[in-house]
C-alpha cells in the first residue's frame, strides 16, 4: 500500500503540469461560471478533485448522513402520519417541539435540499475516490515487474530460500503454485505468481455498487419511470388510475380474524381485476406479500378499512301498534331512491345521511360520503293516515325512537343487511428497481471480495545458485503461510513462519 | 499520458457537478410540478353537468352574467358553514346578474336533495359524479373552493376557504358593476 | 408437546448461559488465573466454554421446536427476536472462540447475552399467529440474517471493551477510566431496568391511571411520575407513600409519555441503587475490579478480534438488514425503502460501521479509538433493535 501511495502522489504531481489541451477543457468547464483568472482555473478543478478524493472528507459526508438520518426518526415523517395536514398535525400531536420540527423541514428530512445534497456529495466522492485510487492501483498491478530485488524479497514477511537451486526448482515451484490457481509469469531467473487480483478492487466494486443504487433511486426523476399511489376501492367498484391508463375493480374482499374479538387479523384478500377501457386484462386473488404485476406496475394488497360499510338490505315495514307486517322493500345504502312503495304505503326519503352524526352545536350532518353509519328520515304515508308519519331509522342506533323521545306509528326492521369493506391497494411502478437490485448485488459482491478473499503473490528469484522466495498477501497471513509452505515443500524447503509486523 | 489524466479529471469533475446540480434541480422541479394551479385571469374552462333535477347545464349557458362556481360536499364541515352566506348573496344579487352554480362532489341525488331542502338552497346544484370538473378541470384541492367568473367568462378570483357574505359581496359587486 | 419441549430447552439454554457466565467470571477472577499462563484456558473457563456450547445447542433446539410448533420462524415478536439475537451472539462467540481461544471474552459475552435474554423474557412469550404482513418466507430469511450480523457485531463490542480495559490505566483518574466506569454503569442501568420490569411484572403490578377519564394510562411500575396536570399524591400509594411524587413535564407530548418517563425514573433510581451496592461491596470503582480480569491479555489480539468481528459481521448485516429488507419491503409494502424508523436505523447502523471501516482501513485508526467506536456501536445496535420499538413506532411496530 505504501508503494501505491507514492504512485498516487506522482499521479497528482503530474497533474500540475500545464498544457494547451487541458486549458481548453477547463475553459469549457468554466463557461457560465463567474470569470476566474486563467492561472487559478487549474487550481480549482484540482482542489475540487483533491477535496472529494480525500478520505476525511468522505468520512465526514458519511458522518453527516448518519446524523442527518437520525433527525428524521425523531418524529414520524409526513408520509407516515395519519393526517393530510402536517402543518397542524405536528403541533397537535407533539406540541411546541413538533411545531419546530415541522418548521425546520425535518418532517420530510429525506427530501430536504441538504439531505439530497449530502447524498449527491457522497456519490461524487465515490466516483472520484474510485478513479483516484483504483486507476493507479490497476496500472501499478498491471505493470508490476516479475523480477524484484533479492533484498526486497528478503524483507517480505514470508521469506524462504533454497541453496543450490536452479531454474528447475523454480519451475517446479511455479507448477506447484499453478495447481493452486496462481497465475505465473516468468523471466530469466525470476518468477511472479499471483492470484486474487480482483479482491484488491473490492472496495471500488462496493463503491460502484452503491453508485448504481443511488442512480437507480434517482431514475424516478425520469418522466414515466416512477408512479406510486394508494387506491381505496369498495366491493364491486371500479376506480380509474388516470396516470397509468387503466382501471382497477374490486370483485370481492375477504377479511378474517384469528379471534372472536377481532383483535388480530388473519388475512385480508381482494379479488382484483385490471381493466383497459372495458376490457378485462388481468385478474388476481390479491393477498399481502404477493402483488399483481401488470405492465411493470405492481399492485399490492396494502391495507383495508376496518370499519364496515352498509351495502344494501331488506327493510320490513310494520304497524307499530299491532306489529302486523305491511311488506318489505330493498334499500341500497350507497344510492337510495327518493321513494319506496310497500303495498299501499309510500315511504319518501326526506333526508339521508350516509355517515350520520348528531351534535349539539352542529346539528345533524354526515361525516363522510360512505355509508358507515347511515341515517334515513322517512315520510311514511298510506291509507288511514291524514298526515305522513316522519320517522328516523338508523341501523347502528336501533333505539333512535326512544333516544329522541318520539312516538312513531310504524316500525322499520332490517331483515338482512349486507356490509362490505373498502380494500386499500397500493400501486407502485418503479422502473428503477432492477437497477437498485443490481447495485445491491454488486455491493454484496464487493463486500465478499473485500472481506472474504485475498490478493496473494509469491516472488522467486535466482541469484548465485540460491532461490529466494517471498510471499505477500493483503490479509489472512495464516492461510497464506500454509499455502506458502505447501508449495515450497515440493522443492524440499522447510516450513517457515511469517514475521510479525 | 499527462494530458489524458488531467483532461479526464476535468471532464469527470465537470460532469459530476453538472449532473448533481441537474438532479437537484429536477428533484425540486418535480416536487413543484405536483401542484398544478389554474391560471387566474384567463377564460374559465367550460363544462356541462347534470343538475339535481335532472337537466343539463353548462357554464357557457350563463355567458354575460357573473358566475360564482362553488365546489362543495355535504360531509365537509366548512362547506356547510358557508352555505347560508352563498344563498344570501345569491338572493341579494341574482337580479343584478349573479349566478351561483353549486358543484357537488360525487354525492348521490337523495342525500344532496335532503341537504338542499334543509338549507333551503335556491341556486342550481350540479352533480360532478366523478370529480372530473373539480379535480381535472379546476384543480380543486381542498373544499370548499369557489371561483368568481366575470361577465366575459374570465376567471377573476379563487377562494379556497369558507366565505362570508361580506367577502362574496365585496368580490361580486365590482364584477356586477363592470360591463353594465 | 412441541411447545413444552421448546420451553424446556429454552430453560436449559438460559441456565446454561447463567452457569457459563458464573464459570467464566469465577475463572477470570479466581486465583488460578494469575498463576497460570493467561492464554491457556483454566479449568473454569474450559468448562464455561463447554456449558456455553450446551446452551447454544439447547437454544437451537428450542428455536427449531418452536418453529415446528408455530409453522414459522420464531422471530416475529420482541421476545422471539431478542432471544434469537442472543442466540446469534452466543453462536458467534462459540465459533470465534474456537479460532481465537480468547476465553476471557466469555466473561463479557455470557453476562451481556444473559442480560438481553432476561430482558427478552419480560415480553409476552406465547406463540401468536402471524398477521398477514409477516406471512412470508422473507420473515425467516431477513430477520435471521440481520440478527446474525448484529450478533457478530456484538462480539466486536465485547472485544473492544476488553481491549479498553486492558490498555487503560484504571488506577488513576484519567478521562478514559471515567468513561469506562460510566460504560459499566450503563450496563447496570440495563440490568436494573430488566430487574425492575421483570420484578413488577412477576408480581403482577398494574395501575390504571385516569380510569374514568378519556386518557387512560396503564402503569406497570408504581407511578412516581403522574400525567401532567395530576395533583401530586392523588393517584395511589406505595408502601404508604402517596403517589405520584412528581408531574411529567408538559412538553413530553406523546400519548404514553408519562409511563415512559416513569419507567426512566425507576430505572435511574434502580441503577443507582444497584451500582451503589456493588460499589460498596467492591470499595473501589468497578472498572478496577473488572480490569483485573483481563490483565495480561494480548491487547493487540483483542484489537484484531474486535476488527475481525466487524469485518465478518458488516457484510452479513448488509445482506440481512438492508438488502433482504429491501427486497421484502418491495414485496410486502410496495416500496423497497419507506424511511420507516427501523429501516432508517438499520441504515444509520450501516453508515456507522462504514465510517468505522474507513477510519480503520484508510485512516489507520487502531486500538483505543476504534475500540471506543466498537463500544458505541453496541449502543447503536441496541437502539436499532430495542430502542426503535420502544421509543419510536412505525411500520415495524407490529414486532412488539
Amino acid at each position: 500500500m505504501r508503494q501505491l501511495n507514492n504512485e498516487e502522489q506522482t499521479e497528482n504531481r503530474k497533474g500540475q503540469g500545464t498544457d494547451h489541451e487541458n486549458q481548453t477543457a477547463q475553459e469549457n468547464a468554466a463557461q457560465g461560471a463567474r470569470p476566474v483568472r486563467p492561472v487559478r482555473r487549474k487550481g480549482i478543478i484540482e482542489s475540487i478533485w483533491d477535496f472529494f478524493a480525500s478520505v476525511p472528507v468522505g468520512i465526514t459526508i458519511i458522518a453527516l448522513l448518519t446524523v442527518g438520518s437520525t433527525l428524521g426518526t425523531i418524529y414520524p415523517q409526513e408520509n407516515a402520519i395519519p393526517s393530510p395536514n402536517p402543518e397542524f398535525y405536528y403541533f397537535d400531536t407533539y406540541g411546541k417541539l413538533g411545531e419546530i420540527y415541522f418548521r425546520l423541514g425535518l418532517s420530510h428530512t429525506y427530501t430536504t435540499w441538504w439531505y439530497l445534497t449530502l447524498v449527491l456529495l457522497l456519490a461524487i466522492s465515490l466516483v472520484i475516490v474510485s478513479i483516484d485510487r483504483g486507476v493507479p492501483l490497476y496500472k501499478s498491478l498491471k505493470n508490476q515487474p516479475v523480477a524484484r530485488k533479492v533484498l526486497a524479497i528478503r524483507g517480505d514477511r514470508l521469506y524462504a530460500s533454497k541453496e543450490a537451486a536452479g531454474e528447475e526448482e523454480m519451475n517446479r515451484l511455479g507448477e506447484a503454485l499453478k495447481k493452486r490457481r496462481y497465475k505465473i509469469r516468468t523471466e530469466q531467473g525470476a518468477l511472479l505468481a499471483e492470484k486474487g487480483r480482483l479482491p484488491r478492487f473490492g472496495a471500488y466494486v462496493i463503491h460502484i455498487g452503491l453508485l448504481i443504487i443511488i442512480a437507480g433511486v434517482f431514475t424516478r426523476l425520469i418522466p414515466g419511470w416512477y408512479y406510486t399511489d394508494m387506491v381505496w376501492i369498495k366491493e364491486g367498484e371500479r376506480v380509474p388510475v388516470k396516470e397509468l391508463g387503466f382501471s382497477l375493480q374490486n370483485n370481492g374482499f375477504e377479511l378474517e380474524y384469528y379471534d372472536q374479538q377481532q383483535t388480530r387479523v388473519k388475512k385480508y384478500e381482494t379479488d382484483v381485476a385490471v381493466y383497459e377501457g372495458d376490457q378485462e386484462v388481468a385478474i388476481k386473488h390479491l393477498i399481502v406479500n404477493d402483488p399483481l404485476i401488470y405492465e411493470n406496475t405492481y399492485i399490492f394488497q396494502n391495507s383495508f378499512d376496518p370499519s364496515p360499510m352498509f351495502k344494501d338490505g331488506e327493510i320490513q315495514l310494520l304497524d307499530k301498534a299491532t306489529q302486523k307486517p305491511l311488506g318489505t322493500f330493498h334499500f341500497d345504502f350507497e344510492d337510495p331512491q327518493p321513494e319506496y312503495k310497500v303495498g299501499d304505503y309510500t315511504l319518501k326519503v326526506v333526508n339521508y345521511y350516509p355517515d350520520i352524526r348528531v351534535d349539539k352545536d352542529m346539528g345533524i350532518y354526515t361525516n363522510s360520503r360512505e355509508p358507515y353509519n347511515p341515517g334515513i328520515q322517512f315520510d311514511i304515508s298510506g291509507p288511514g293516515f291524514a298526515e305522513p308519519s316522519r320517522q328516523w331509522m338508523m341501523p347502528m342506533a336501533p333505539f333512535v325512537e326512544q333516544m329522541l323521545g318520539a312516538e312513531y306509528k310504524f316500525s322499520l326492521k332490517f331483515q338482512q343487511v349486507d356490509v362490505f369493506h373498502m380494500t386499500g391497494l397500493k400501486l407502485n411502478r418503479d422502473l428503477g428497481i432492477p437497477i437498485v437490485y443490481t447495485g445491491c448485488g454488486v455491493t454484496l459482491w464487493g463486500l465478499v471480495l473485500v472481506f472474504y478473499f485475498q490478493h496473494r503473490r509469491v516472488w522467486a528469484r535466482l541469484e548465485d545458485g540460491v532461490l529466494h522466495v517471498g510471499g505477500h498477501t493483503n490479509k489472512n497471513w495464516l492461510g497464506m503461510n500454509k499455502e506458502f509452505n505447501r508449495a515450497l515443500s515440493v522443492i524440499d524447503v522447510e516450513p517457515v513462519k511469517f514475521k510479525k509486523k | 499520458m499527462e494530458k489524458r489524466t488531467d483532461l479526464s479529471k476535468v471532464v469527470t469533475v465537470v460532469i459530476l457537478l453538472l449532473a448533481s446540480v441537474g438532479i437537484l434541480w429536477a428533484v425540486f422541479n418535480f416536487q413543484n410540478d405536483e401542484v398544478v394551479k389554474l391560471e387566474l385571469g384567463g377564460p374559465a374552462p367550460d363544462f356541462t353537468l347534470q343538475t339535481l333535477d335532472g337537466k343539463m347545464a353548462s357554464l357557457s349557458d350563463y355567458k354575460g352574467k357573473v358566475v360564482l362556481v362553488n365546489f362543495w360536499a355535504s360531509w365537509c364541515q366548512p362547506c356547510r358553514e358557508e352555505m347560508p352566506a352563498i344563498e344570501q348573496a345569491y338572493e341579494t344579487y341574482k337580479d343584478q346578474g349573479l349566478v351561483v352554480l353549486g358543484v357537488n362532489l360525487k354525492e348521490k341525488t337523495v342525500p344532496v336533495q335532503g341537504f338542499v331542502d334543509n338549507y333551503k338552497l335556491t341556486f342550481p346544484i350540479l352533480m360532478d359524479t366523478d370529480n372530473a370538473v373539480a379535480i381535472d378541470l379546476y384543480k380543486v384541492k381542498p373544499i370548499p373552493t369557489s371561483f368568481f367568473i366575470d361577465r366575459e367568462g374570465n376567471l377573476v378570483q379563487k377562494a379556497d376557504f369558507p366565505m362570508t357574505f361580506e367577502y362574496i359581496e365585496n368580490t361580486v359587486k365590482p364584477l356586477l358593476d363592470a360591463g353594465r | 408437546m412441541m411447545m413444552q419441549l421448546s420451553g424446556f430447552f429454552f430453560g436449559t439454554a438460559f441456565f446454561s448461559y447463567l452457569a457459563a457466565a458464573i464459570l467464566y467470571i469465577v475463572g477470570v477472577t479466581g486465583r488460578k488465573m494469575k498463576v497460570e499462563s493467561k492464554e491457556k484456558a483454566t479449568f473454569w473457563t474450559k468448562w464455561g466454554y463447554i456449558v456455553m456450547v450446551i446452551g447454544v445447542s439447547s437454544q437451537a433446539i428450542a428455536i427449531i421446536t418452536r418453529w415446528v410448533y408455530g409453522g414459522f420462524a420464531p422471530v416475529s415478536n420482541m421476545f422471539e427476536y431478542m432471544s434469537f439475537w442472543v442466540f446469534t451472539i452466543m453462536l458467534a462467540f462459540v465459533v470465534i472462540n474456537a479460532f481465537y481461544k480468547v476465553h476471557v471474552l466469555g466473561a463479557f459475552v455470557a453476562p451481556v447475552g444473559l442480560t438481553i435474554l432476561a430482558y427478552a423474557s419480560v415480553f409476552p412469550r406465547d406463540v401468536k399467529p402471524l398477521i398477514p404482513a409477516l406471512q412470508s418466507y422473507w420473515l425467516s430469511i431477513h430477520v435471521t440474517t440481520a440478527a446474525l450480523g448484529e450478533g457478530i457485531l456484538t462480539i466486536s463490542f465485547a472485544a473492544g471493551l476488553m481491549y479498553l480495559l486492558v490498555v487503560t490505566d484504571v488506577s488513576g483518574k484519567s478521562r478514559a477510566a471515567k468513561f469506562l466506569e460510566f460504560t459499566i454503569y450503563l450496563f447496570f442501568t440495563l440490568v436494573a431496568f430488566i430487574l425492575l420490569a421483570t420484578g413488577f411484572r412477576g408480581a403482577g403490578y398494574e395501575f390504571l391511571a385516569g380510569a374514568n377519564t378519556g386518557s387512560q394510562l396503564l402503569y406497570r411500575m408504581p407511578p412516581l411520575a403522574g400525567p401532567s396536570g395530576t395533583d401530586l399524591g392523588s393517584l395511589t400509594t406505595m408502601a404508604g407513600i402517596p403517589l405520584p411524587l412528581i408531574e411529567t413535564p408538559g412538553w413530553m407530548h406523546g400519548t404514553n409519555a408519562p409511563v415512559g418517563f416513569n419507567t426512566v425514573i425507576w430505572t435511574i433510581i434502580g441503577s443507582l441503587v444497584l451500582y451503589g451496592v456493588l460499589r460498596l461491596i467492591a470499595r473501589k470503582p468497578l472498572v478496577r475490579v473488572i480490569s483485573k480480569w483481563v490483565q495480561g491479555l494480548d491487547a493487540e489480539m483483542l484489537d484484531e478480534l474486535s476488527y475481525r468481528a466487524v469485518a465478518i459481521g458488516y457484510p452479513v448485516f448488509t445482506l440481512g438488514a438492508l438488502v433482504f429488507a429491501m427486497i421484502w419491503a418491495q414485496e410486502a409494502w410496495g416500496s423497497y425503502w419507506s424511511w420507516d424508523p427501523k429501516e432508517t436505523w438499520a441504515l444509520i447502523t450501516w453508515l456507522y460501521y462504514t465510517a468505522y471501516l474507513h477510519l480503520r482501513l484508510r485512516r489507520g485508526w487502531e486500538g483505543t479509538k476504534t475500540a471506543w467506536m466498537a463500544v458505541a456501536g453496541f449502543v447503536v445496535i441496541l437502539f436499532l433493535l430495542v430502542g426503535v420499538n420502544l421509543v419510536i413506532s412505525g411500520l415495524h411496530s407490529y414486532a412488539t
